[in-house]
This record gives C-alpha cells, sequence and structure tokens, in this order.
C-alpha cells in the first residue's frame, strides 16, 4: 500500500508535540561493574576443597580453566580442563578438545560424601543436539540433554541442579565438581561457581560411552508425545498430517503449539 | 454514544452501553479512570507494575480498545492500556460497551470499548476542583491528589476550557520484603481546549493535553538482583473537530487527532551497572475522521464514516520501527421499521430497531479486514427491552510481536518478531434484556459468547547462535462465554443499591486448560445513601472474585509441560467506603477508605487499606 503523505499542518503539529515531550532522558548510576574483574578466583575451603567463581559474562568468547594447576589457561593451549562461557560449559574431550577429557554426572550424589570416582557412566563432549535436550543444547557432559542447571521460566532464573560431577582431567586425575550458582554477589549472570576436589580413581580403566539412543521427535520427557505440527506462517495455518523434515523443508514452523491434538 | 458512534439517547441505544456519569464517579471518590472502573459489572480490573489494565469479558487487556473522546489512544505496554494514566480531573463519564465493535471502531474492539469522555464546553462559565490527602499504614509517603477543571465563555460563541491534576502515591512494599509491590506513582496532567460556535450550525473544537507519569519501584532479579526501576511516561494529545449540521437531519464532523507518547524504562542495578538498562520507546498515532449521519425519517438513521490512520514506533528492541497506514471506511444504518407507523408514538408501542453495519480496513500491515455487525433491539412492551447482537472482531499483530528481537545469552534464547502475523479474529454474540417493572427498579440479564481464532501466540523455533529461538505465530485457539445478571434499585429518596454478578467461563483451547487469571464468578454491589436535607452522601462499594486460576512452573517434575500446574487462587474480597458532607452550595468535605478489608493478592498488585480526606468545590 503506498504510504500515506502527511500534510505539512499535520507534521508541524507532530513537531510540536514532539517538543512538547520535554521529560529529561532518563539514566542509570554508575557504579562499575561490582563484579570481579578476574577471569577465575579460587579459594581454599579446607580439606582439598577449592572454590571457584568464572568471570563468564562475555557470550561470545570461553574462559578456560585448568584443573590440575588450578589456574586459568590460555585458549589454545592443551592443558585446559573446563572453559566457561555463561551457562555453557565445555570439557577439553570429545568434540571439543584432545584432551581425553571425559565426565560422569551423578545427579543426587552427596559432594562431600563421594570419595572415589565412579567405575562407569563417562561421557566426552558431542556437538550433536538430542531432541530431548529442552534448551535445543549440544551434548555437552555438563549441557543437553540434561543441563548443569534448573531454568525457571517464570523469572529466567537458572540455579545449580543437585548433581555431582566427576571429570578426569587432561593429566588423567579424577576431580569431583559441583556446581552451585549462576551469578555474582549483586546478581550478574554469567559467574558460574563451582566447589572442586581431586577424587580418588576408579579401580579400573574407565573410557567414555556410547550416547544412549535418542526419543522420538517431539516426546516430551517423560510424558506422552506432544501434538507437534507445522505451522505455515503464509497463511497462518497448522498442518497436524506433516513430518518435521517435511515441515523445515516448507520453510514451516515446526511446533507443539498447533493444537493438534484438539483439532478433531 | 459509543456502541452508535452517534449522539443519541441512552434509553434508546440498540448495543446496550454501560455509563458510568460524572456523580458517581465523584462519589465514589475515583482518583483516575482504573479506580472509576473499579467496582463496575462485568469486567474485571488487574493491577502490575505496569499500572492497571481492564478485562472484558474474561479476554486480555489487547481485546479492549480504550477509546479517550472517542480517539484510540496510544501506549500499550505489554499489551494494555494503564488506565491510571488518566487522571479523574478530565473525565465526564466513562462508556463500556460489551461485544465486538470492530465494525465501527477497527482493531482491538474484539472484548468491547471502553470509552472516557470529556466535557463539552456549553456557553456557561463553570467549574470543579478537589483537594485530597491520605496516607497507607506501612508506606513512606503521603497519598496527594489535587484536580481542577473550569470552563468560560470569553466571546460570543467561544468558550475556552482548561483542566490540571497532580497526584501523588507512595510505594508499596512486599510484606517482609525491600521489593516493591506497587510503584511510588507521581503524575501530573494539563489539558487546555477552545470551542468556537459562530452559528448554530458550525461547531470548531481545539484541543491540546500533555501528561506525565513517573512510576518507581524495586524490582528482585535472578540471583538476588536488585534493580530499581523507573518508568517515565508522557503523553501529548492534538485534536481539531469540526462539527456541521446545515439541517436537524444532516450531521457532519471532521476529527483530526494526533497522539504522541512516550515510556522510558530504567532498570538500575544496585551495586554494579552490568545489567543496567535503559530503554526509550516512542509512538506517534495520527488519525483523521469523518462521519456522516443522515437521518432523513424517524425510521431510518444512516451513517457513513471513513477513518485514515498513521502509527508509529519507535523502540529499542525492535529490528526496525514499526509503521502503520490504515484506511477504513464504515457504514451503519438504523431501521426502525414501525417508526413511521406510530409517528405519534407512545411508551407503550412495541418498537423494533435493526442496525447493520459494516467496516472494511486497509491496512499497509495485516492487508484487509471486513468487520460486520447486526444488532437488533426489541421493545415488546414498556418495561421489556430484548437486544441481541453478532459482531466480528479482529486485533492487529503489534509491532512487537512482528519486529522484536530480544536476546537474553544470560539463559540463552532468543524471542523474534515474525513480520508475517496476521490479525486475530472473533465472532461474538450478544443476547440480553433489560427490565423496568418500576420506574426504580432496573435489572439486566445478557448472555455471551466469543470465539477467538489465529490468536497469536509463542512457538519454539528453530535454533540460533544465541539458544533456543521463540517467535509468533497465529495459531492458539480460545471461547469464552458467560452470562451477566446486574439490578439497580431506588428503595427510596435516600437509598439506592446496585447488584451485579457476573460469570465467565473462558478456555484455551491450544493448551485445554482455562484462560488463565479470569475470575469464573464476579460479583458487586454499589451502595447509596444521600440525605438531601442534611447534605450527606455515602457510598459503600464492593466486589467479591472467586475460580481465578493461574498456572506455575511446578508441573515439569509431574511429566507436565512448562507452566501446566494449576493454582487455585483465593477468593478476593474488595470494598470502599466514602462519605461526603455538602459545606454550603459550592463546597464540599469528603473522607474515604479505600481496601477497606485489607484485601492482598499473589497474583494482582493491591494498594493496602488507604485512609483519605479532603475538599471538593464547584461553581
Amino acid at each position: 500500500m503506498r504510504a500515506f503523505q502527511l500534510p505539512h499542518v499535520i507534521t508541524a503539529l507532530q513537531l510540536a508535540l514532539v517538543a512538547g515531550a520535554c521529560a529529561e532522558d532518563l539514566q542509570t548510576n554508575d557504579d562499575g561493574d561490582g563484579s570481579t574483574q578476574l577471569a577465575i578466583q579460587t579459594e581454599n575451603k579446607g580439606d582439598g576443597v577449592r572454590e571457584t567463581t568464572v568471570n563468564a559474562s562475555a557470550d561470545d568468547s570461553y574462559v578456560h580453566f585448568d584443573l590440575d594447576a588450578n589456574v586459568a589457561a590460555d585458549a589454545d593451549s592443551t592443558a585446559w580442563d573446563l572453559a566457561f562461557s555463561r551457562f555453557k560449559i565445555k570439557t577439553n574431550g570429545g568434540d571439543n578438545g584432545d584432551g581425553d577429557v571425559i565426565v560422569a554426572r551423578l545427579a543426587g550424589a552427596d559432594f562431600d560424601a563421594l570419595s572415589v570416582a565412579p567405575d562407569d557412566g563417562y561421557v566426552a563432549d558431542s556437538r550433536e543436539v538430542d531432541s530431548r535436550s529442552e534448551g535445543g543444547d549440544p551434548s555437552y557432559a555438563f549441557l543437553g540433554p540434561e543441563p548443569w542447571y534448573d531454568y525457571n521460566p517464570g523469572n529466567h532464573q537458572l540455579s545449580a541442579g543437585d548433581v555431582v560431577y566427576v571429570l578426569r582431567s587432561t593429566e588423567g586425575t579424577f576431580f569431583k565438581i559441583e556446581l552451585l550458582g549462576y551469578y555474582d554477589a549483586v546478581g550478574t549472570a554469567g559467574f558460574p561457581r563451582f566447589r572442586w576436589a581431586e577424587l580418588a580413581g576408579p579401580a579400573r580403566p574407565v573410557a567414555a560411552q556410547t550416547k544412549e539412543p535418542e526419543g522420538s521427535d517431539g516426546a516430551a520427557p517423560g510424558g506422552e508425545a506432544a501434538a507437534f505440527g507445522c505451522y505455515d506462517q503464509r497463511v497462518h495455518t497448522c498442518d497436524c498430517e506433516t513430518e518435521a523434515a517435511a515441515c523445515e523443508s516448507a520453510m514451516g514452523i515446526w511446533t507443539d503449539k498447533c493444537a493438534c491434538n484438539a483439532m478433531p | 454514544m459509543t456502541g452508535s458512534r452517534t449522539p443519541e439517547e441512552l434509553t434508546r441505544a440498540v448495543v446496550f452501553t454501560d455509563v458510568i456519569g460524572r456523580r458517581a464517579i465523584r462519589e465514589s471518590g475515583a482518583r483516575d479512570a482504573a479506580e472509576a472502573l473499579e467496582h463496575m459489572p462485568a469486567l474485571q480490573l488487574t493491577h502490575s507494575f505496569r499500572g492497571t489494565e481492564i478485562w472484558l469479558r474474561g479476554l486480555d487487556p489487547e481485546y479492549t480498545l480504550v477509546l479517550l473522546d472517542g480517539d484510540r489512544l496510544t501506549g500499550r505496554t505489554g499489551g494494555a492500556i494503564d488506565l491510571n494514566r488518566i487522571g479523574v480531573e478530565r473525565i465526564e463519564r466513562i462508556e463500556i460497551v460489551r461485544g465486538p465493535a470492530s465494525a465501527l471502531y477497527g482493531s482491538d474492539a474484539l472484548a468491547g470499548v471502553v470509552n472516557i469522555i470529556g466535557q463539552q464546553s456549553s456557553g456557561v462559565a463553570h467549574g470543579r476542583g478537589s483537594l485530597s490527602g491520605g496516607i497507607m499504614p506501612g508506606t513512606d509517603g503521603p497519598l496527594l491528589d489535587a484536580t481542577a477543571w473550569a470552563t468560560q465563555p470569553v466571546a460570543d460563541g467561544l468558550d475556552v476550557q482548561a483542566s490540571a491534576g497532580a497526584h501523588l502515591a507512595p510505594a508499596v512494599l512486599e510484606r517482609g520484603s525491600d521489593i516493591t509491590d506497587v510503584s511510588a506513582r507521581s503524575q501530573w496532567t494539563a489539558m487546555g481546549a477552545a470551542r468556537y460556535q459562530p452559528l448554530a450550525a458550525h461547531d470548531i473544537k481545539l484541543s491540546l493535553e500533555y501528561d506525565r507519569q513517573r512510576l518507581q519501584g524495586v524490582d528482585a532479579g535472578a540471583g538476588d538482583a536488585r534493580y530499581d526501576r523507573t518508568q517515565l511516561r508522557e503523553q501529548g494529545l492534538g485534536a481539531l473537530a469540526y462539527r456541521f449540521r446545515p439541517a436537524p437531519e444532516l450531521d457532519w464532523s471532521t476529527r483530526y487527532r494526533a497522539s504522541f507518547f512516550r515510556e522510558q524504562y530504567a532498570r538500575d542495578q544496585r551495586g554494579s551497572s552490568a545489567m543496567d538498562n535503559v530503554e526509550d520507546s516512542r509512538e506517534q498515532l495520527h488519525q483523521i475522521t469523518s462521519m456522516l449521519t443522515w437521518q432523513p425519517s424517524a425510521a431510518h438513521a444512516l451513517t457513513l464514516g471513513a477513518e485514515e490512520l498513521v502509527q508509529q514506533l519507535r523502540a529499542p528492541r525492535l529490528t526496525r520501527s514499526g509503521e502503520r497506514t490504515s484506511t477504513s471506511l464504515f457504514a451503519q444504518h438504523r431501521l426502525q421499521p414501525w417508526a413511521a407507523q406510530h409517528a405519534e408514538r407512545s411508551e407503550c408501542d412495541q418498537q423494533l430497531s435493526v442496525v447493520p453495519g459494516v467496516r472494511l480496513d486497509l491496512d499497509s500491515q495485516y492487508g484487509q479486514q471486513l468487520s460486520p455487525k447486526l444488532a437488533l433491539r426489541y421493545d415488546p412492551a414498556p418495561c421489556l427491552t430484548l437486544r441481541a447482537a453478532y459482531g466480528r472482531g479482529f486485533r492487529a499483530p503489534s509491532f512487537q510481536q512482528l519486529f522484536l528481537r530480544f536476546e537474553n545469552p544470560s539463559v540463552g534464547y532468543t524471542v523474534m518478531g515474525n513480520p508475517n502475523l496476521g490479525a486475530e479474529h472473533s465472532h461474538g454474540f450478544d443476547l440480553s434484556a433489560s427490565y423496568t417493572p418500576l420506574a426504580g427498579l432496573r435489572a439486566l440479564v445478557a448472555l455471551f459468547r466469543n470465539d477467538l481464532r489465529q490468536m497469536i501466540t509463542t512457538v519454539t523455533g528453530s535454533e540460533s547462535a544465541s539458544g533456543t529461538l521463540f517467535t509468533y505465530a497465529n495459531v492458539a485457539r480460545a471461547w469464552t462465554m458467560g452470562a451477566e445478571l446486574s439490578v439497580h434499585v431506588d428503595a427510596s429518596d435516600w437509598l439506592s443499591c446496585d447488584l451485579s454478578y457476573t460469570y465467565t467461563h473462558g478456555r484455551n483451547v491450544e493448551r485445554s486448560r482455562p484462560l488463565e487469571g479470569v475470575a469464573r464468578h464476579r460479583s458487586t454491589a454499589v451502595l447509596r445513601l444521600h440525605h438531601p436535607q442534611w447534605g450527606t452522601t455515602a457510598r459503600l462499594r464492593g466486589s467479591v472474585q472467586l475460580g481465578r486460576v493461574y498456572f506455575g512452573d511446578g508441573g515439569r517434575e509431574a511429566g507436565e509441560r512448562d507452566g501446566d500446574e494449576r493454582i487455585d487462587a483465593p477468593a478476593l474480597v474488595t470494598g470502599d467506603v466514602r462519605i461526603e458532607q455538602a459545606l454550603g452550595q459550592h463546597v464540599a468535605a469528603f473522607a474515604g477508605v479505600d481496601n477497606l478489608l485489607g484485601a492482598s493478592d499473589a497474583f494482582t498488585t493491591l494498594r493496602p487499606r488507604t485512609y483519605y480526606t479532603g475538599l471538593s468545590g464547584q461553581y
């Protein structure tokens, strides 16, 4: 449709109205970033336990950490074990590095009571996206499909899940790691905090397991299959009969909001 | 009248219209439009940090069109107009039309229309004002309100009018917390208008308005963060109207209005600037409306109208400036087939009115929309009026839904607008009966149903570098239906009361669950006591809401989808009382208590019990 041409008198009145909006421009106080400027800060908590906070607030780069040496590491070094960018944690193994780092996930384990690394359950980072991943994250050991955090969609807050990870480092040492939080003292996001300690190795050599078979597309975890459909945004209709691949090739949106369950 | 967009008597209106008049507004102690509507039947108000929003017939605020003197208001935030923005000083009356009205008003009028109307100059010097102060125990500041309105003839046929208001309210904190429950509010308004009637047939009106509102609060963020929040809103309005009545049967009016709305939203993180944020949104709306009403006989009245609308929104989260140009044509014909037979009509005659209407909107954004309506009124007996109406409504997608780009890298998701969105649609049906068996007794029963199609909702799209991508699509469906019952009784010269009950049932078809936040049962009562000899008036208002359902995030462990944990909200009972004592002919003193029962609610923010007193005057 051709744009409507405003008469000059309208423009003049519009300018007068704009000029009339004379409130001050709001500003915020410049009180610094209030957070640690160091990339990594580690405190000794006694009994061999350390607590580390990583400034991972940049979302375009990773901060690397060498557990064996308890120091920050260069991105191009081979010694790093963990790397952090916002809520993402990757390890120097699998698709992300040649350090052979593998990780076992022990849901509900007691950090203090854990003294020996488990014999199995280890995985290495994979860049594939598991369809069970609610956040659509790659299958890193600390991310999809079961990430280290719990996400509250009500207030968009991340909190650490009740999980202890056991990590075999680039030097073959085993560490137990428990994530504690994601925010600094004044609530700024991007500061993962975790405690960690060296652990006795398992009784026998361990290796990364092959990946578990995925569930079918669209299956809600623990629930019945969600009613997915293909939304055609040109005509605003849903096709409940098509498949996901056909939907994508037709430039549709594959979504569970099509009310396919409700359709006759 | 809002229901016909033409001047007509309320008692003859084909579309049922609720009117809150000046006296009721004054006696309620309302400080703004929201408080004036607080205990009205058939609607529900919700309060949040954005202000006060209206829900009509179980539908969200974006489905109710809010007008100021017949023109649409700008400045929807979160889809809703904050009714606290309209100070009581510029309100003469409020008209509420329930049911789809897109055939007359276009977009957004799916659930109904709320028209806030200022007073016309009438060639007589007149004015009013009030000054009041109050306290809310537990807060750290007073409640102060000052209002003034006056009109004055300055020359033959020329009247000027001005109003001003200042409103101040302290913040209310959550119990045992440093977080704000109700924002602190400071607001002032100014309006000036001139009306010139050089001849009886010509009527020219120019008006300018400006208002500013500052809301402040402390919000909690993720990870125990605290944010000092400031919302600074400004609105400027300029209108020029011309009305020409060359003959009694012909009425032509043309009106231009320019609206400017700006909202600055500042979020200042305590102890850090890392998550500070200032957003500046500016919206302009230019609207030209021309209408011709021709009534050649008592049996026919034809209204033709054309509207041109230019809207622009610039906001930081939009990928580009939102711009929309819309051309609309509308027509309606009021037909009274028996009127000619009853030239000497008495109140005992049966009456039938039929009003078909249609509106065509040609919009640069969402294409064309055709909105038909049909309204019937039948008066089989002097004391009984039956009404039926069907209307199609639509709502244009907002600029946010079209062009939003919001990234939240801290938790890894992105919300993108969808420029291909179309309009949402509804079909609405109304049936009602008004019964007036006695001069002091009126009863109304109404049934309604709204079916919404192609509603815009959030869907999960493909992945992006910033994480999961959400976007919008026209895929949701919902319906609401219900019944309204209201009774007005003038028990004697000194006692009258209004009672109402509204049953609303709504369903989100997409998620197979009730509509969130809709009160299934709502009842209101207004009791008015007036002693003419003493000059004392007391007004007691109250409302009860039952059957509100909300959905939390606790259903995940039970294998449910996110946000499927059903929470049944407890009953919400609110009320207020106000007593006014005349002190001579021009001055009155008043005192009152708002939120008499000290009601509080976890799902909508309410001011605590408030005590106030003040003086009002008029001449």
